[in-house]
């Protein structure tokens, strides 16, 4: 699915006449319905994020986070920080590893799972069940299978005569046990996703193409995927969304260890603002996150148009 | 060759569960023997975790939050949804531009300006730390937003026609119409909610308010060499339980509910 901004038009009518009286209480009956939902999105969201940008200006404390005007100090100290640029590279290798690994696996099962195969309730059911587990859960999961040297992964390395291996504990291995988790918990998601595309593919192509004699992978690739393109948008854009939100599983895990290896800005943005009390470079790092965030979903967007098919 | 490449994928993904369910019914001794098949098992450690933590008390701080949440963002998404796609208020197209861009701010992004509310509020460490921030969500307004797009606006047409108000048309026509989007926005939201760790672990500080999620972090806060990892897993099968539960019993409408979501373009 493809949030498709032009639906924010749809059905934009022509400026109605002034109203009257009677029509201007009706009207304000009608906002009954938006106040709820909307006070609570304002108060605990839209405007957080504007405070968070004003606090990023200023040098805090620990008791007044806006205690000195620092203009663009913040956001000098954290691009000349080499904790902060790890940081960076370590949530773009991880949104890039997430979101790849969930596409392609996601792709992969969708396409299985789209036959008409007996069972395919059961296969559906085991791959989605992970995505309700807590993500805490999961990551306790995954640290008991590869636990050092008596893990289920360790056990099996040993009984073929490999070295163990510390996952969690090497810097060279954290990162990627972490995309791991993240992706065994989401690829469910992704794969409904997917499924949801296939049922929009034209069956009658296919069989076409079939009995012109194009292989399946051929059908595969000429057809079907430039049928999902709107799916694979989505889900490229939601995951790189959800991947720079990560917390709980590297929380759980590592603490952001060893050695920093599988901090991610939202870690840093954490251990800035809550374990050192500096809400200043803190938030001068949300910025930079959300700026980074609406750039690559932009340009996502933007390039969306060269590759993703739409039917009009 | 389909059903072996989809059963191997499958053995995978349930290898973490399988070992975590063996892990719960060991002894620490047989947990690290090196065996891949245990020799012993027992119920014992789902006794001791039970009596020795307050596992419950968790579980009940877990339920109430989440329902309280869940119930808070139905009502205010499905209100708010309707009055975007069936009213004609001027400035419903800035309230949905807000929701969108809603979307785009991370709450990791904007804890500090919500903590400094909730302490300003003197709420830090209350229920209402856990609940108040997320009665409102944009992915929900948005979600069923979608969902009301699908019905035919003639219909709500003729429904005014007959003098019916924005009310009755919301309790007679869209609430029952949409059922599948409001039982998987309930599952999605209420899985998310239940297993949230940030949020419950930046505004409580005292066993007594500790969600399931802060519970099981704290046993991993241990020195690595002495996490209790038998009582861990037991704890952890205990915790998965009720998501699990849940998602069997909406399974169907859920598979429906995001597949319709993706269609929808």
């Amino acid at each position: 699915m493809a949030i498709r901004l032009a639906n924010l038009a749809d059905d934009i009518h022509p400026l109605e006449p002034s109203l009257n009286p009677r029509r201007r209480l009706r009207q304000a009956g009608e906002w009954l319905f938006l106040i709820p939902g909307i006070v609570t999105v304002l108060a605990f969201f839209i405007v957080p994020a504007g405070y968070v940008i004003y606090i990023s200006f200023f040098q805090s404390t620990i008791m007044n986070p806006t205690a000195s005007f620092a203009g663009v100090g913040n956001y000098r100290a954290i691009l000349h920080s080499a904790q902060f640029g790890g940081a960076l590279v370590h949530t773009l290798i991880f949104a890039g590893g997430v979101t790849i690994s969930v596409l392609v696996l996601g792709l992969l099962l969708a396409t299985l799972l789209d036959q008409r195969l007996r069972a395919v309730s059961v296969y559906r059911t085991v791959i989605f069940l992970p995505y309700v587990f807590p993500l805490v859960s999961s990551g306790v999961a995954f640290m008991w299978l590869l636990q050092p040297q008596y893990g289920f992964v360790d056990t099996v390395l040993q009984l073929l005569g490999l070295p163990a291996v510390n996952w969690l504990g090497n810097v060279h291995t954290a990162l990627l046990c972490i995309i791991a988790v993240t992706t065994w918990e989401f690829l469910g998601f992704y794969t409904l996703i997917f499924l949801g595309g296939l049922q929009n593919v034209n069956v009658h192509l296919k069989e076409a193409a079939a009995v012109d004699g194009a292989g399946s992978w051929t059908v595969f690739r000429k057809i079907t995927v430039p049928s999902i393109t709107p799916s694979i948008f989505f889900a490229a854009v939601f995951s790189i969304i959800q991947s720079f939100q990560a917390f709980d599983q590297i929380y759980i895990m590592t603490q952001g260890g060893p050695a920093m290896a599988t901090q991610t800005l939202t870690y840093y943005i954490y251990t800035q603002g809550f374990q050192f009390f500096n809400f200043g470079q803190a938030s001068a790092a949300s910025v930079f996150m959300m700026v980074l965030l609406g750039l690559l979903t932009g340009a996502q967007f933007f390039l969306a148009k060269r590759w993703v098919v739409t039917e009009e | 060759m389909t059903y072996s490449v989809l059963t191997v994928i499958a053995l995978v993904v349930a290898l973490p569960l399988v070992w975590m369910i063996l892990g719960s019914m060991e002894s620490v001794r047989d947990m690290f023997s090196r065996a891949l098949v245990p020799a012993n098992l027992s119920l014992h450690n789902y006794v001791a975790v039970l009596t020795g933590q307050p596992l419950a008390h968790y579980f009940f701080n877990s339920f109430f939050t989440t329902a309280i949440i869940v119930c808070c963002q139905l009502l205010t998404s499905s209100l708010a949804a309707y009055g975007i796609v069936f009213t004609k208020i001027r400035g419903r197209y800035v309230v949905f531009a807000l929701v969108i861009m809603s979307l785009m701010i991370p709450i990791q992004s904007i804890f500090i300006p919500d903590y400094i509310i909730l302490s300003d509020l003197r709420w830090i460490n209350t229920y209402a730390a856990l609940i108040v921030p997320f009665i409102g969500t944009g992915f929900g307004i948005f979600f069923l937003r979608q969902s009301y797009l699908g019905i035919p606006r003639t219909l709500v047409e003729s429904m005014q026609m007959d003098g019916a108000t924005h009310w009755t048309i919301f309790r007679r026509l869209v609430l029952p119409n949409t059922k599948a989007a409001l039982v998987t926005l309930a599952l999605l939201n209420g899985v998310f909610h239940y297993g949230y760790l940030f949020w419950p672990l930046l505004v409580t500080n005292t066993p007594a308010r500790w969600v399931i999620p802060v519970g099981l972090s704290y046993y991993t806060e241990a020195q690595p060499d002495q996490i209790l990892w038998n009582l861990l897993m037991a704890a952890n099968v205990l915790a998965v339980i009720p998501v699990v539960l849940a998602f069997l019993w909406g399974q169907r409408y859920l598979v429906k509910g995001v597949l319709a979501y993706a269609l929808k373009g």
